[in-house]
Protein backbone atom coordinates (compact mmCIF):
# COMPACT_ATOMS: atom_id res chain seq x y z
CA UNK A 1 0.00 0.00 0.00
CA UNK A 2 1.35 3.47 -1.24
CA UNK A 3 1.69 6.37 1.02
CA UNK A 4 -1.63 7.52 -0.09
CA UNK A 5 -3.17 4.60 0.58
CA UNK A 6 -1.96 4.34 4.35
CA UNK A 7 -3.43 8.08 5.08
CA UNK A 8 -6.89 6.87 3.73
CA UNK A 9 -7.40 4.33 5.65
CA UNK A 10 -6.20 6.04 8.48
CA UNK A 11 -8.67 8.69 7.86
CA UNK A 12 -11.43 6.14 7.35
CA UNK A 13 -11.06 4.79 10.76
CA UNK A 14 -11.87 8.25 12.10
CA UNK A 15 -14.80 8.70 10.48
CA UNK A 16 -16.30 4.99 11.13
CA UNK A 17 -15.53 4.24 7.31
CA UNK A 18 -13.89 1.05 8.45
CA UNK A 19 -16.97 0.10 10.69
CA UNK A 20 -19.55 0.92 7.92
CA UNK A 21 -17.33 -1.47 5.37
CA UNK A 22 -16.78 -4.06 8.03
CA UNK A 23 -20.61 -4.19 9.12
CA UNK A 24 -21.87 -4.33 5.26
CA UNK A 25 -19.09 -7.17 3.81
CA UNK A 26 -19.89 -9.44 7.25
CA UNK A 27 -23.01 -11.78 5.77
CA UNK A 28 -25.88 -9.52 6.02
CA UNK A 29 -28.79 -10.78 7.46
CA UNK A 30 -31.65 -8.73 6.00
CA UNK A 31 -30.17 -9.93 2.01
CA UNK A 32 -31.89 -12.77 2.88
CA UNK A 33 -35.45 -11.13 2.78
CA UNK A 34 -34.42 -8.94 0.07
CA UNK A 35 -33.81 -12.14 -2.04
CA UNK A 36 -37.21 -13.35 -0.61
CA UNK A 37 -39.02 -10.08 -2.23
CA UNK A 38 -37.51 -10.32 -5.53
CA UNK A 39 -38.49 -14.37 -6.04
CA UNK A 40 -41.90 -13.69 -4.77
CA UNK A 41 -42.51 -10.77 -6.81
CA UNK A 42 -45.44 -11.19 -8.89
CA UNK A 43 -44.92 -10.79 -12.72
CA UNK A 44 -47.79 -8.54 -14.10
CA UNK A 45 -49.02 -10.06 -17.99
CA UNK A 46 -49.91 -6.56 -19.16
CA UNK A 47 -46.09 -4.86 -17.72
CA UNK A 48 -44.69 -2.99 -20.80
CA UNK A 49 -41.07 -3.38 -21.24
CA UNK A 50 -40.35 -1.07 -24.11
CA UNK A 51 -41.47 2.02 -25.18
CA UNK A 52 -44.18 2.36 -28.13
CA UNK A 53 -45.54 4.77 -30.51
CA UNK A 54 -48.83 4.19 -32.13
CA UNK A 55 -50.58 5.53 -34.34
CA UNK A 56 -54.34 5.00 -35.02
CA UNK A 57 -55.58 4.70 -38.54
CA UNK A 58 -59.02 4.62 -39.81
CA UNK A 59 -60.53 1.17 -40.74
CA UNK A 60 -61.96 1.66 -43.94
CA UNK A 61 -59.33 3.92 -45.76
CA UNK A 62 -56.06 3.32 -43.47
CA UNK A 63 -55.39 6.94 -43.04
CA UNK A 64 -53.94 7.74 -39.31
CA UNK A 65 -55.76 10.77 -37.87
CA UNK A 66 -53.67 14.43 -38.14
CA UNK A 67 -53.74 16.86 -35.32
CA UNK A 68 -56.83 19.12 -34.38
CA UNK A 69 -59.59 16.76 -35.93
CA UNK A 70 -62.62 15.06 -34.85
CA UNK A 71 -62.38 11.63 -32.54
CA UNK A 72 -65.68 10.44 -34.09
CA UNK A 73 -65.25 10.65 -37.82
CA UNK A 74 -62.07 10.01 -40.62
CA UNK A 75 -61.15 13.29 -42.04
CA UNK A 76 -60.03 12.13 -45.32
CA UNK A 77 -62.97 9.61 -45.96
CA UNK A 78 -65.39 10.26 -43.40
CA UNK A 79 -66.08 7.21 -42.13
CA UNK A 80 -67.21 6.89 -38.42
CA UNK A 81 -65.72 5.18 -36.05
CA UNK A 82 -68.57 5.92 -32.99
CA UNK A 83 -71.45 6.34 -32.90
CA UNK A 84 -72.16 9.54 -30.74
CA UNK A 85 -74.16 12.64 -31.09
CA UNK A 86 -71.81 15.42 -29.71
CA UNK A 87 -68.30 16.36 -31.81
CA UNK A 88 -65.58 14.87 -29.62
CA UNK A 89 -62.08 17.08 -30.28
CA UNK A 90 -58.88 15.52 -28.94
CA UNK A 91 -57.92 18.15 -25.81
CA UNK A 92 -54.86 18.62 -26.33
CA UNK A 93 -54.57 20.99 -29.53
CA UNK A 94 -50.76 21.47 -28.94
CA UNK A 95 -50.00 17.91 -29.04
CA UNK A 96 -52.25 17.00 -31.57
CA UNK B 1 -27.72 -7.26 44.17
CA UNK B 2 -29.45 -3.60 42.72
CA UNK B 3 -26.47 -2.82 41.47
CA UNK B 4 -25.87 -6.25 39.62
CA UNK B 5 -29.31 -5.83 37.88
CA UNK B 6 -29.24 -2.05 36.87
CA UNK B 7 -25.83 -3.44 35.50
CA UNK B 8 -27.47 -5.91 33.38
CA UNK B 9 -30.18 -3.87 32.30
CA UNK B 10 -28.05 -1.04 31.01
CA UNK B 11 -25.87 -3.45 29.61
CA UNK B 12 -28.75 -5.31 27.97
CA UNK B 13 -29.97 -2.14 26.24
CA UNK B 14 -26.87 -0.87 25.51
CA UNK B 15 -26.12 -3.66 23.59
CA UNK B 16 -29.98 -3.36 21.68
CA UNK B 17 -28.92 0.25 21.01
CA UNK B 18 -25.76 -1.22 18.94
CA UNK B 19 -27.52 -3.85 17.27
CA UNK B 20 -29.98 -1.50 16.00
CA UNK B 21 -27.59 1.00 14.93
CA UNK B 22 -25.69 -1.89 13.05
CA UNK B 23 -28.98 -3.01 11.69
CA UNK B 24 -29.73 0.63 10.24
CA UNK B 25 -26.45 0.34 8.32
CA UNK B 26 -26.87 -2.91 7.25
CA UNK B 27 -30.58 -2.99 6.09
CA UNK B 28 -29.99 0.26 3.87
CA UNK B 29 -27.14 -1.23 2.24
CA UNK B 30 -29.70 -4.72 1.53
CA UNK B 31 -32.06 -2.38 0.30
CA UNK B 32 -30.23 -0.40 -1.84
CA UNK B 33 -28.67 -3.41 -3.95
CA UNK B 34 -31.61 -4.69 -4.30
CA UNK B 35 -32.81 -2.71 -6.46
CA UNK B 36 -29.98 -3.93 -8.56
CA UNK B 37 -30.42 -7.19 -7.81
CA UNK B 38 -33.59 -7.21 -9.29
CA UNK B 39 -33.36 -5.60 -11.93
CA UNK B 40 -34.79 -2.32 -10.68
CA UNK B 41 -38.57 -3.96 -10.31
CA UNK B 42 -39.11 -0.79 -6.93
CA UNK B 43 -41.95 -2.58 -5.31
CA UNK B 44 -39.77 -5.35 -4.57
CA UNK B 45 -37.43 -3.83 -3.32
CA UNK B 46 -40.24 -1.72 -1.54
CA UNK B 47 -41.41 -5.03 0.05
CA UNK B 48 -37.51 -5.56 1.27
CA UNK B 49 -37.81 -2.21 3.19
CA UNK B 50 -40.97 -3.20 4.65
CA UNK B 51 -40.02 -6.87 5.69
CA UNK B 52 -36.47 -5.31 7.12
CA UNK B 53 -38.28 -2.64 9.00
CA UNK B 54 -40.88 -5.36 10.83
CA UNK B 55 -37.94 -7.42 11.64
CA UNK B 56 -36.05 -4.88 13.59
CA UNK B 57 -38.74 -3.90 15.16
CA UNK B 58 -39.68 -7.16 16.30
CA UNK B 59 -36.21 -8.62 16.92
CA UNK B 60 -34.39 -5.48 18.88
CA UNK B 61 -37.14 -3.07 19.87
CA UNK B 62 -40.37 -5.10 20.98
CA UNK B 63 -37.37 -7.67 22.76
CA UNK B 64 -37.24 -4.53 25.23
CA UNK B 65 -40.69 -5.07 26.28
CA UNK B 66 -40.72 -8.54 26.47
CA UNK B 67 -36.87 -8.91 28.38
CA UNK B 68 -38.35 -6.30 31.00
CA UNK B 69 -42.07 -8.26 31.69
CA UNK B 70 -40.26 -11.84 31.39
CA UNK B 71 -37.05 -11.41 33.01
CA UNK B 72 -35.86 -8.42 34.42
CA UNK B 73 -39.16 -6.98 36.51
CA UNK B 74 -39.77 -10.19 38.05
CA UNK B 75 -35.62 -10.31 39.26
CA UNK B 76 -36.32 -6.59 40.55
CA UNK B 77 -39.44 -7.18 41.82
CA UNK B 78 -38.02 -9.62 44.28
CA UNK B 79 -35.22 -7.82 45.10
CA UNK B 80 -37.35 -5.70 46.98
CA UNK B 81 -37.71 -2.07 47.36
CA UNK B 82 -39.19 0.16 43.98
CA UNK B 83 -36.38 0.99 41.84
CA UNK B 84 -37.63 -1.31 39.36
CA UNK B 85 -40.07 1.55 38.43
CA UNK B 86 -37.63 4.15 37.30
CA UNK B 87 -35.72 0.94 35.18
CA UNK B 88 -38.68 0.18 33.82
CA UNK B 89 -39.42 3.83 32.53
CA UNK B 90 -35.67 3.81 31.34
CA UNK B 91 -36.59 0.50 28.91
CA UNK B 92 -40.07 2.27 27.38
CA UNK B 93 -37.70 5.61 26.92
CA UNK B 94 -35.40 3.53 24.21
CA UNK B 95 -38.10 1.73 22.95
CA UNK B 96 -40.46 4.95 21.88
CA UNK B 97 -37.07 6.04 21.12
CA UNK B 98 -36.15 3.77 18.55
CA UNK B 99 -39.15 3.13 17.23
CA UNK B 100 -39.27 6.80 16.20
CA UNK B 101 -35.92 6.22 14.77
CA UNK B 102 -36.98 3.90 13.23
CA UNK B 103 -40.33 5.44 11.18
CA UNK B 104 -37.82 8.52 10.12
CA UNK B 105 -35.40 5.66 8.92
CA UNK B 106 -38.35 4.16 6.30
CA UNK B 107 -38.96 7.27 5.34
CA UNK B 108 -35.21 8.42 4.51
CA UNK B 109 -34.47 4.86 2.91
CA UNK B 110 -37.42 4.84 0.93
CA UNK B 111 -36.45 8.48 -0.70
CA UNK B 112 -33.08 6.98 -1.45
CA UNK B 113 -34.30 4.09 -2.59
CA UNK B 114 -36.84 6.03 -4.79
CA UNK B 115 -34.10 8.39 -6.26
CA UNK B 116 -31.87 5.47 -7.47
CA UNK B 117 -34.72 4.23 -9.08
CA UNK B 118 -35.27 7.65 -10.76
CA UNK B 119 -31.56 7.88 -11.75
CA UNK B 120 -31.97 4.62 -13.36
CA UNK B 121 -35.64 4.96 -15.36
CA UNK B 122 -35.68 8.69 -16.22
CA UNK B 123 -33.20 8.00 -18.74
CA UNK B 124 -35.54 5.08 -20.31
CA UNK B 125 -36.93 7.02 -23.29
CA UNK B 126 -33.16 8.85 -23.83
CA UNK B 127 -33.60 7.34 -27.55
CA UNK B 128 -35.14 8.40 -30.60
CA UNK B 129 -38.80 7.93 -31.40
CA UNK B 130 -39.92 8.42 -35.07
CA UNK B 131 -43.58 8.99 -36.48
CA UNK B 132 -45.39 5.54 -37.48
CA UNK B 133 -45.97 7.07 -40.97
CA UNK B 134 -43.06 9.31 -42.55
CA UNK B 135 -40.41 8.14 -40.21
CA UNK B 136 -39.66 11.77 -39.35
CA UNK B 137 -38.55 12.19 -35.02
CA UNK B 138 -40.96 12.87 -32.80
CA UNK B 139 -40.59 15.24 -29.96
CA UNK B 140 -41.70 13.43 -26.71
CA UNK B 141 -42.88 15.88 -23.91
CA UNK B 142 -39.90 14.53 -21.21
CA UNK B 143 -41.08 14.36 -17.15
CA UNK B 144 -44.50 13.28 -18.30
CA UNK B 145 -44.99 10.12 -17.13
CA UNK B 146 -48.11 8.76 -18.60
CA UNK B 147 -49.39 8.06 -22.51
CA UNK B 148 -49.40 11.13 -24.55
CA UNK B 149 -49.83 12.58 -28.02
CA UNK B 150 -47.27 13.48 -30.28
CA UNK B 151 -47.45 14.92 -33.43
CA UNK B 152 -45.62 14.85 -35.94
CA UNK B 153 -43.66 18.36 -36.79
CA UNK B 154 -43.53 17.08 -40.68
CA UNK B 155 -46.86 15.30 -41.66
CA UNK B 156 -49.30 16.51 -38.55
CA UNK B 157 -50.08 12.75 -37.74
CA UNK B 158 -51.29 12.29 -34.30
CA UNK B 159 -49.15 9.79 -32.79
CA UNK B 160 -49.76 7.76 -29.75
CA UNK B 161 -46.58 7.23 -27.02
CA UNK B 162 -46.85 5.02 -24.48
CA UNK B 163 -44.20 5.05 -22.13
CA UNK B 164 -43.02 1.36 -20.38
CA UNK B 165 -43.96 0.45 -17.13
CA UNK B 166 -40.89 1.38 -15.42
CA UNK B 167 -40.74 4.82 -17.03
CA UNK B 168 -44.16 5.16 -15.92
CA UNK B 169 -43.83 3.74 -12.41
CA UNK B 170 -41.65 7.21 -11.99
CA UNK B 171 -44.72 9.04 -12.11
CA UNK B 172 -46.87 6.93 -9.35
CA UNK B 173 -45.10 6.79 -5.90
CA UNK B 174 -41.18 7.46 -7.05
CA UNK B 175 -41.46 11.51 -7.23
CA UNK B 176 -43.60 11.93 -4.23
CA UNK B 177 -41.30 10.09 -2.33
CA UNK B 178 -38.03 12.39 -3.45
CA UNK B 179 -40.09 15.09 -2.76
CA UNK B 180 -40.62 13.87 0.85
CA UNK B 181 -37.20 13.43 1.37
CA UNK B 182 -36.33 17.23 0.28
CA UNK B 183 -38.63 18.22 3.18
CA UNK B 184 -37.61 16.01 5.53
CA UNK B 185 -36.90 19.11 8.14
CA UNK B 186 -40.31 21.51 6.96
CA UNK B 187 -41.88 18.10 7.80
CA UNK B 188 -40.16 17.56 11.01
CA UNK B 189 -41.08 21.03 12.08
CA UNK B 190 -44.85 19.74 11.67
CA UNK B 191 -44.17 16.60 13.98
CA UNK B 192 -43.00 18.97 16.49
CA UNK B 193 -45.81 21.80 16.74
CA UNK B 194 -48.61 20.57 18.73
CA UNK B 195 -51.74 20.21 16.78
CA UNK B 196 -53.36 22.13 19.61
CA UNK B 197 -51.94 25.29 18.78
CA UNK B 198 -54.21 25.31 15.60
CA UNK B 199 -52.50 28.46 14.13
CA UNK B 200 -48.92 27.29 14.49
CA UNK B 201 -49.82 23.93 13.17
CA UNK B 202 -51.19 25.09 10.26
CA UNK B 203 -48.51 27.39 9.41
CA UNK B 204 -45.99 24.74 10.22
CA UNK B 205 -48.17 22.48 7.49
CA UNK B 206 -48.10 25.32 4.84
CA UNK B 207 -44.27 25.74 5.38
CA UNK B 208 -44.20 21.36 4.81
CA UNK B 209 -46.70 21.17 1.75
CA UNK B 210 -45.28 24.58 0.15
CA UNK B 211 -41.46 22.64 -0.20
CA UNK B 212 -43.06 19.20 -0.76
CA UNK B 213 -44.82 20.60 -4.23
CA UNK B 214 -41.92 22.60 -4.92
CA UNK B 215 -39.68 19.58 -5.15
CA UNK B 216 -42.71 17.72 -6.61
CA UNK B 217 -42.48 20.36 -9.69
CA UNK B 218 -39.02 20.50 -9.83
CA UNK B 219 -39.15 16.99 -11.21
CA UNK B 220 -42.88 16.87 -12.88
CA UNK B 221 -42.98 20.51 -14.36
CA UNK B 222 -46.45 20.01 -15.44
CA UNK B 223 -47.60 19.80 -11.99
CA UNK B 224 -47.14 23.11 -11.37
CA UNK B 225 -50.72 23.92 -12.99
CA UNK B 226 -52.45 22.52 -10.06
CA UNK B 227 -49.74 23.76 -7.08
CA UNK B 228 -51.91 25.87 -4.90
CA UNK B 229 -55.36 23.76 -4.95
CA UNK B 230 -52.92 20.51 -4.10
CA UNK B 231 -51.45 22.37 -1.06
CA UNK B 232 -55.16 23.98 0.08
CA UNK B 233 -56.38 19.99 -0.63
CA UNK B 234 -53.51 18.85 1.81
CA UNK B 235 -53.67 21.28 4.47
CA UNK B 236 -57.65 20.74 4.77
CA UNK B 237 -57.06 17.02 5.08
CA UNK B 238 -54.69 17.46 8.05
CA UNK B 239 -56.71 20.23 9.63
Amino acid sequence: MDMEGRWQKRFSIFRGDEFKSEIMSTNNPFKKLANNSKESAKKWDNEKTISSIETITCKQCGAPRPANTLLKTCAFCGYQFMDASVDIKAGHTKQG
Amino acid sequence: MKDTLIQRWDHFLEKITIRFEESLIQGKAAVMESLEDNDYDYYASYRALRAIEMQIRSSLIEKIDITWIEQVEPSMRADGGIYWADESRKGYRLQDELSDRLSVWVNITEGHLSQKYYDHAIQLIHQDFKCTQCHAPLEVKKNFFLSQYVTCGYCNTVNTFEPQTKYATIGWNIINNIAALHSMEAYDAVRKTPREDRRAYEQALRNYYEKYFDERIKLMPHSAATRERDIELEIKKMM
